[in-house]
């Protein structure tokens, strides 16, 4: 991992922030609150349990393949990446199966197209490094280009799962 | 259990689970729940659901069989 991948790592994580920034700014004067009712806040955390029993499987995997076997499959950046990614992904796709992602009153569109529009990019960003002649294996272990293939397929999933649950409920209101 | 007393309470007063949700503070798909019997609401959420409804909660939601 050089310096410019570090530089663009930081300078991501700021345009992040930001995001977040304008989006909590805006809400705040919209008077918009997030506020979920008792059975939201019952499934929320029953996704948050499965999301950090995800996290302690994985990291349990990690380290027995570690110990036992010595391989080195991906470099530790990566793999705490993956495992973030993976947790993070059980927690939100089960609040959103079980109605509980979205606060009362928010409405989901505007989250659609935000997540799929991140998978796209995550997904964009691989390829151009692939273009690049970066390559996803070497030496017989997955390179940090995989983080970007991870958020995309990670955001596909989130994508997916809003879609299948928009239709589901449009199609049940009928 | 399905809770049919509730969904017929509702449509008695022409309501939507929409509308009843945005009366009580919950999603729809809350109130969905609850009459289909897949979640059992707090006593505070039970209240406020009457109220809304101008029904007790023994006519909401006491079951004479158990």
């Amino acid at each position: 991992m050089n310096d410019s991948y570090l530089l663009g790592l930081a300078f991501g994580i700021l345009i992040a922030v930001a995001i977040f920034a304008v989006f909590a700014v805006v809400r705040k004067k919209r008077g918009v609150e997030t506020k979920y009712d008792e059975r939201q806040e019952f499934a929320r955390g029953k996704a948050y349990r499965h999301g950090f029993l995800t996290l302690l499987i994985y990291c349990v995997a990690v380290g027995m393949v570690d110990l036992n076997f010595g391989t080195v499959w991906c470099d530790v950046y990566t793999a705490m990446m993956l495992g973030f990614l993976t947790a993070i992904t059980v927690f939100v796709v089960e609040c959103i199966l079980t109605d509980a992602y979205f606060a009362v009153g928010e409405r989901p569109a505007v989250w659609l197209v935000l997540t799929g529009f991140i998978a796209a990019l995550g997904l964009v960003v691989f390829a151009k490094d692939l273009g690049d002649g970066k390559r996803l294996v070497e030496n017989g272990a997955l390179t940090h280009i995989t983080i970007n293939l991870a958020y995309g397929a990670a955001f596909l999933v989130i994508f997916a799962a809003m879609l299948f649950k928009t239709l589901k409920d449009r199609a049940a209101e009928k | 259990m399905k809770n049919l007393r509730l969904k017929a309470a509702r449509a008695g007063l022409d309501l939507s689970q929409q509308q009843l949700a945005d009366m009580v503070g919950v999603s729809r798909q809350t109130i969905n729940a609850i009459e289909k019997g897949d979640y059992n609401p707090t006593i505070k959420l039970c209240a406020a659901i009457c109220r809304a409804l101008g029904k007790t909660l023994d006519e909401l939601f006491w079951e004479e069989d158990q």
